[in-house]
């Protein structure tokens, strides 16, 4: 389980727009992101700050009226993703990233039973003369597949309609769907957010077993920091389109160096905090439909200094394994202000 | 779940769509019609042109049951084999607009972009023309027939398929199953033949069951003006057209008429409603009596 260092995907300043009635949204102005083979990273943020349209982005699935400018998303380091063509896409959304959605109970077509959508989905990737006759390999292999990811009775699950399933299988039914294509990298969206607490533990645990079996590198979207504390050894905080801070789960969680990064930890309800109110950050996420001068966390920080207001902060490395786009982490560190704060 | 037969499965799905009231009306109705189309010259009592000098403009009695026309024919007969003129001209015709229209909906709606430009461009074309005077337009083209008469339906009826399947294709493109299929790689193709088209046709099937009336009415309004099928042969159109010219004298051939498009009417929309019903999965079982 020990994350290798070979790169799987390497983001390099991917921009996203959207362009709605004429104006158009820097929604990313730039994000660089590395996800090496076999680890597991939680991508949080809160809505809106651009965690599903980065996921969106990867897969080149944004949209109609978004569109990626600039940088580059490499795949094992040679394939550029944003400069292929339609087919050549194709072919890598599944056997090489796949990817498993945020509502279970809209995510399978309602016409058809599961076996044979999971038989479809293996035949669009098969060459084309095996198709036909390989069908029956394929249902034989959505049936094991549907065992292997706890669902009780694959026979009877294959020729069942959605419907007929609640939706803690139904995403069990989406993860083996993804998994039947033998991906490198899962992106998961909010997987486990329209289920239950139980249900979202089990498919968790379930993530991470394949996981680990498998060496899958997972990219976890999530805005619950439970989850990402659960199952992720990396994580990645996204606030207004920019990634602010990432880090191993432990050390973000323990020593929060970005001030969104620690706001948003005091915002968990825990054991600790029973019985108080919650902490909450004041203000909101900046609009994208001007430009943002400075940090674009400036209005909302309870550590904001005149740099802040002005100039676009670093990317600083911090400890073993944390880097983080704050002024404090400069010159000045957090502490210091911390200090002066409390002298106050 | 025992693992099914096709012919089981059939018997099942002609039992759900027995099920309900309408279901029932329906296929009645329109397996009757069926009927009088195929055997309708074995069940008439007499031929559609045998003429009853003696007695013209008869209400009914024992020997005519639904009286004559304005030339002493039976119009029982002429009813019952106007039946298969209707059904000859309206199901290939209403067949033809929906098989133009889906294909024209499903690929601008799914396509988008220029190709969606140039279906919706055709669409309003089209419709933008009010209707009878387009197919009188074709028809004086193409001179009255009965090939032509289909022709001339299909193309002033398929507009509204490609407009409505287009409708359909924008909204179940939205899904998030749609999406999800394309995150794991399915084709183009594969996803509007697959995903897109079982999840419209159910509303199409609606649509169809309320055309195929339309189209028997347009067929009456078209032979009513003289360009239909021409005479002697016993369209409705042309009997309701016939019976139009007495209808004071003899108020018989336009009543029973309408009634036969009215009955026809409400039986393919009944049967149209449960068709849908039972080929839509998410529905079956769920409602037993629609309230």
């Amino acid at each position: 389980m020990t994350p290798g260092d070979e790169v799987v995907l390497a983001l390099e300043n991917v921009g996203v727009e959207y362009e709605s009635r004429g104006t158009t949204m820097r929604v990313l102005p730039g994000v660089s992101l590395e996800l090496r083979r076999g680890e597991v990273v939680g991508l949080v943020g809160e809505s809106g700050s651009g965690k599903s349209t980065l996921a969106l982005a990867i897969l080149r699935l944004l949209p109609a009226n978004g569109r990626i400018v600039g940088g580059q998303i490499l795949l094992d380091g040679s394939i550029d993703l944003t400069g292929l063509g339609e087919e050549a896409l194709r072919e890598m959304r599944g056997p090489k990233i796949a990817m498993v959605f945020q509502d279970p109970l809209t995510s399978l077509n309602p016409t058809f039973k599961i076996g044979g959508q999971m038989v479809d989905v293996q035949a669009a990737h098969a060459p084309r003369r095996a198709r036909r006759v390989d069908r029956k390999a394929f249902l034989e292999k959505a049936v094991s597949l549907l065992g292997k990811v706890g669902l009780p009775d694959p026979d009877q699950i294959v020729r069942s309609y959605p419907h007929q399933l609640s939706g803690g299988m139904r995403q069990r039914v989406m993860i083996a769907m993804a998994l039947s294509l033998e991906p490198e990298l899962l992106i998961a969206d909010e997987p486990t957010s329209a289920l239950d607490v139980t249900l979202e533990a089990q498919i968790l645990a379930l993530l991470r077993s394949i996981q680990a079996s498998r060496n899958l590198t997972i990219l976890f979207v999530t805005h619950d920091l439970n989850v990402v504390a659960q199952i992720c050894d990396r994580v990645v905080v996204m606030y207004a389109g920019e990634i602010v801070e990432q880090g191993g789960v432990l050390d973000v969680f323990e020593h929060p160096q970005h001030p969104y990064s620690e706001a948003l930890l005091q915002a968990v309800p825990t054991r600790r905090n029973r019985g108080r109110t919650l902490a909450t950050i004041p203000g909101q996420v900046p609009s994208l439909l001007r430009e943002v001068r400075g940090c674009r966390f400036a209005d909302r920080c309870g550590y904001t200094k005149q740099c802040c207001r002005t100039e676009s902060p670093p990317v600083v490395a911090s400890g073993a394994s944390q880097a983080v786009r704050c002024h404090m982490r400069g010159p000045a560190t957090l502490w210091e202000s911390q200090e002066e704060k409390a002298q106050t | 779940m025992a693992k099914t037969s096709r012919s089981t499965k059939a018997r099942n799905g002609v039992a759900l769509l027995l099920r309900t009231p309408g279901g029932l009306i329906g296929t009645v109705i329109v397996v009757g019609l069926i009927v009088l189309a195929i055997f309708g010259p074995e069940l008439a009592p007499y031929s559609f042109s045998q003429i009853d000098v003696n007695n013209p403009l008869q209400g009914p009695t024992l020997h005519h049951l639904l009286g004559t026309d304005q030339l002493g024919r039976d119009l029982l007969s002429r009813l019952i084999y106007g039946t298969r003129i209707e059904l000859e001209v309206a199901v290939p015709a209403v067949a033809t607009a929906l098989g133009v229209g889906l294909v024209l909906g499903l690929l601008g709606g799914y396509l988008g972009g220029l190709v969606d430009n140039v279906v919706v461009l055709f669409t309003d074309t089209c419709q933008s023309f009010p209707a009878i005077v387009l197919a009188l337009a074709l028809l004086t083209v193409l001179g009255p027939s009965l090939p032509n008469l289909i022709i001339v339906i299909a193309v002033t009826f398929s507009p509204n398929y490609a407009r409505t399947s287009r409708a359909l294709v924008l909204s179940v493109k939205q899904n998030q199953y749609i999406l999800a299929e394309r995150a794991l790689g399915a084709r183009r193709l594969r996803i509007m033949v697959r995903h897109v088209l079982p999840n419209i046709v159910a509303p199409l099937f609606i649509l169809l069951a309320m055309d195929i009336p339309s189209a028997i009415t347009a067929e009456a309004g078209l032979s009513f003006l003289g360009l239909g099928v021409p005479p002697p042969d016993p369209s409705w159109g042309s009997i309701l057209s016939d019976g139009f010219n007495s209808i004071f004298q003899a108020p018989w051939a336009v009543l029973f008429a309408s009634m036969a498009l009215g009955i026809a009417t409400i039986g393919f929309l009944l049967f149209g409603e449960a068709l849908r019903d039972v080929l839509d999965p998410r529905l079956r079982g769920v409602t037993g009596w629609r309230a």
